[in-house]
């Protein structure tokens, strides 16, 4: 189901056609467009792939709550769309949730990886005896919470006012939808397959050439997890970048093309 | 003061309170740099929270540390991705922590600031207080929430409670079906006929619940493909014409000309629709007659609009009762049901198909003076090859051959299935479980598994899965499943197991029928002509149904099948693993359009085999050489 499955995941292909495939996968909250700023300092020497997972972005893939309630469901989505576009060789480049995707993809498809690349990975969000994954159950009872609160949809009233754009109302309107908008219902269960996820006893396994990149301050997956990830790895090396946050693809994108570049080369 | 003064003055006064607005308007206002750390902060903010200027703004202390742990996943993953791919974010809800360690839910807008050469300089941002609303918003949620699952429970109900009753009345009609057949007095005769057409009656009412459910559930799915509408609508009318209950009810069926004969739609809703209509129509005319009208009203390039329409000379409806009359469960009047029956639930059917339609029904009635119900739908033209002549009526002839592998639990589905078996004089095993069923394909070999999907000890999708595993030819048996679901479609369920086909649950005999002959490779052609089996669905697919074109690809493709069937013979009998291997690849694309996994896994063998230096075995061999003559014979034979 070829065509199925490129469009079900709003498979783009792009850059050179007969380079080496770089997957992007995005991490969990936005969609592919996150990796603009990035992809087309590769597009002449990589054939660039980029999909939605489902529910996010262009994504059509109808949704299964018990295929999506762990990681493997979104990690079979990563296989079918390498087995699909017959992709070898292949680089994988995956934010956040996406590297431990990636791990899973890996392990059941080892043939077609070439190389990882995990920005901000992972294995683990929730303390447990000996590890630090940086947040209780608590957390992620309040994230949820969170997610449902801001999907509720406010009035926009205030909106056009602090954003001084009251002559563009629909500029505002698409604004406040368009890039993270996801339905609540598998918002929901992306985000507790990811933060309820332990992929620890994964990485040993995982024997494929990774990088890990790491930022400074990063609240989500800090220097602690992300060096105990790339120790984990049986071959793995991390890199630390200046940048602060989460994502440092949109807010240093310069530095992790170099960083991406330096580990290719 | 002169005139440039007072300006001067003018502003310096507005700025002072500017400055003064700033700082106490009822909003939290705040600037950051643009990696988040806090530069300037108002004092209404500083108020809420309980800090100082300079607590807040010490070089270091961001915006995200003032958010709760689980608020700043969401900040980290969805607030700031936003604020840099479109520059500015609105009223994203988060706690924020007080001072005092209390929370303070804020709704946040941002904003980033850039210089000319688009080099960030600070982010500037709005906090609005929010305890009242959020308190308000949570409590709506509660009521949403709590709407929803009652809803979804009901048609939960429904849906199971249909399924319950489907089984045994699958039976029924079954068993009535059969009766007909064995030698009856008139009485019987007339007994027959009634509870043939009561149980038809209760299945078309269970259908309609079905549906109702579904589009509750959000599951109803609407398919496109060629169908006769004009047959369809003959086909609905007789159906009232033969089982109408008021022979005074003249109906009348009027088709334009232009209507062609192969439209692409979904027949089964638009089936559901027209009965509905017309079963309505009946029922409150008591003589008259019931016109069903289908009008081209225009065409666009291959796009008919055709407006469908059935209009009576019954009791009409008051205009005050029209709005209710969508409403499931709802009738006109309480009257209408004492005197009448019904469910209510047909008009609220019609509406959700027509929803999906994206049109509407309309209609016009005058109290004592009948209605007009009517909708219009959009249907592309078809190529008239593509649609399959409804089978003529009458016995169906013996089939005579073959061998079915029955797997049913369920003695009365079971009973039934095998007593048409015995008439099609088709050879039959009846298992009563999967684990049975993966059994007795490995002993006896079968042209095809009849498989229920709910058995116990093993299910039918597990049984599926199973045999698909074993080795060789027994792996690739065709198995056609039961269905209880009022789909259409093969379920992804069904898919993934590698289940061919299925038959609804109750199964129509002439349904059955045509799965049987055409799975069961018999010594004699099948008499009937079958639906269109949707071989290959990979290629017709990738061609988007165009005829044309994938005729001429098939046509390559059989060539390619052939030839290099030819030249693989003698390759493996000779030991040539490169020449196998090139072939192989060759074969690649060409394999998976046709969704040979089978015959690319023993192509695969074959080739390690000879890489290694084993010669292939012949049965092997001519198993493979087989295969390809079989695709390019199937391709041959397929109408596409």
């Amino acid at each position: 189901m070829v065509a199925n499955v490129l469009a079900a995941h709003n498979v783009r292909v792009r850059g050179k056609a007969d380079g080496q495939p770089l997957v992007f996968a995005h991490g969990f909250g936005c969609d592919q467009r996150m990796w603009r700023l990035i992809t087309p300092a590769f597009a002449d020497a990589y054939r660039i792939v980029l999909f939605d997972y489902v529910g996010a972005g262009g994504a059509r893939r109808p949704f299964d709550p018990k295929r999506y309630a762990e990681l493997s469901g979104y990690a079979d989505d990563v296989v079918a769309i390498l087995r699909a576009l017959d992709l070898q060789d292949v680089i994988y480049v995956g934010h956040s949730v996406s590297a431990m995707i990636g791990v899973l993809a890996a392990k059941r498809a080892p043939e077609r990886f070439a190389r990882t690349i995990m920005i901000g990975p992972s294995p683990r969000y929730i303390d447990d005896e000996g590890y630090v994954g940086g947040f209780t159950s608590e957390d992620i009872e309040e994230l949820l919470e969170n997610m449902e609160a801001n999907y509720l949809g406010w009035s926009g009233a205030i909106t056009p006012v602090i954003m001084g754009n009251p002559d563009r109302p629909q500029l505002t309107e698409e604004l406040n939808n368009s890039f993270c908008r996801m339905d609540p219902k598998i918002a929901s269960t992306f985000a507790q397959a990811t933060f309820e996820a332990d992929n620890r006893a994964d990485l040993p396994h995982h024997h494929i050439p990774t990088l890990v990149i790491q930022c400074q301050e990063d609240a989500i997956a800090g220097p602690e997890v992300g060096e105990y990830t790339a120790r984990t790895l049986p071959n793995a090396k991390i890199v630390y970048l200046e940048a602060t946050g989460h994502c440092p693809h949109l807010s240093a994108p310069e530095d992790t093309i170099r960083a991406i570049q330096s580990f290719l080369t | 003061m002169n005139g440039a003064e007072l300006q001067q003055a003018t502003r310096s006064g507005i700025e002072a309170e500017a400055q003064q607005f700033f700082e106490t308007a009822p909003c939290g206002y705040l600037f950051t740099d643009p990696e988040g750390r806090l530069l300037r902060v108002n004092s209404t903010l500083l108020e809420w929270l309980g800090y100082t200027h300079p607590e807040l703004v010490d070089g270091q202390r961001r915006l995200s540390d003032l958010i709760s742990r689980g608020g700043r996943i969401y900040y980290d993953t969805h607030f700031t991705p936003l604020l840099h791919y479109q520059g500015q974010v609105s009223e994203i809800n988060f706690n924020l922590l007080r001072k005092a360690g209390s929370r303070l839910p804020v709704l946040v807008s941002a904003k980033r600031h850039l210089d000319e050469q688009g080099v960030p300089l600070f982010h500037s941002v709005v906090l609005a207080h929010f305890a009242q609303r959020k308190e308000y918003e949570t409590e709506l949620l509660r009521a949403k929430k709590q709407a929803e699952s009652s809803e979804r429970a009901k048609s939960y109900f429904l849906s199971t409670i249909s399924h319950e009753v489907l089984t045994p009345l699958n039976a029924i009609i079954g068993m009535a079906d059969l009766l007909q057949d064995t030698s009856l007095n008139p009485t019987q005769q007339r007994l027959q006929q009634v509870l043939s057409r009561s149980a038809q009656h209760l299945l078309s009412l269970f259908q309609n619940v079905l549906l109702v459910a579904k589009s509750g559930l959000g599951q109803l799915e609407v398919s496109n493909r060629p169908f006769d509408l004009r047959q369809l609508a003959s086909t609905v009318t007789d159906s009232f014409r033969y089982g109408s209950r008021s022979p005074d009810v003249n109906l009348q069926l009027s088709i334009d000309s232009e209507l062609p004969t192969a439209l692409i739609g979904d027949p089964t809703l638009i089936t559901q629709l027209l009965s509905n209509l017309v079963g309505n129509a009946i029922k409150f005319t008591d003589r008259g007659e019931v016109r069903i009208t289908l009008e081209v009203i225009d065409r666009q390039g291959t796009d008919y609009r055709i407006e469908f329409s059935v209009a009576d000379s019954g009791i009409g409806i008051p205009t005050h009762q029209l709005a209710k009359l969508f409403q499931p469960f709802t009738q006109a009047s309480q009257d209408i049901h004492t005197r009448y029956g019904g469910s209510g639930l047909g008009l609220a059917i019609c509406q959700s198909i027509l929803e999906r339609f994206d049109t509407q029904m309309r209609v016009e009635s005058t109290e004592g003076n009948g209605s007009c119900f009517s909708f219009v739908l959009v249907l592309p033209q078809a190529d008239p090859q593509t649609v399959s002549p409804i089978s003529p009526p009458g016995e169906l002839p013996p089939i005579g051959g073959g061998r079915v592998l029955l797997a049913e639990d369920n003695e009365t589905n079971a009973y039934l299935t095998l007593r048409y078996l015995r008439r099609w004089e088709v050879a039959y095993d009846h298992v009563r479980d999967g684990e049975q069923a993966v059994a007795a394909v490995q002993r006896q070999s079968y042209d095809l598994v009849l498989m229920d999907l709910q058995m116990p000890v093993m299910d039918g999708y597990t049984a599926a899965r199973a045999i698909r595993q074993l080795p060789g030819e027994v792996g690739r048996l065709p198995i056609v499943a039961f269905s209880a679901s009022a789909s259409t479609e093969l379920s992804e369920r069904m898919r993934e197991v590698k289940i061919d086909d299925f038959v609804l649950k109750p199964f129509r005999p002439r349904h059955l029928y045509a799965k049987l002959t055409h799975y069961i490779a018999s010594q004699s052609p099948p008499v009937l002509p079958t639906s269109p089996p949707a071989t290959f669905p990979l290629i017709r697919e990738v061609f988007e149904d165009e005829v044309d074109a994938v005729q001429g690809f098939s046509d390559v493709l059989q060539r390619e099948l052939r030839q290099i069937a030819a030249e693989l013979d003698p390759a493996l009998a000779q030991g040539d693993a490169d020449r196998a291997g090139d072939l192989k690849h060759k074969l690649k694309t060409s394999l998976r359009l046709l969704d040979a996994d089978q015959l690319t896994a023993n192509l695969t063998q074959a080739v390690q085999q000879l890489r290694s230096g084993t010669p292939v075995a012949p049965s092997l061999r001519q198993s493979i050489i087989d295969e390809l003559h079989r695709y390019a014979g199937e391709l041959e034979r397929t109408r596409w």
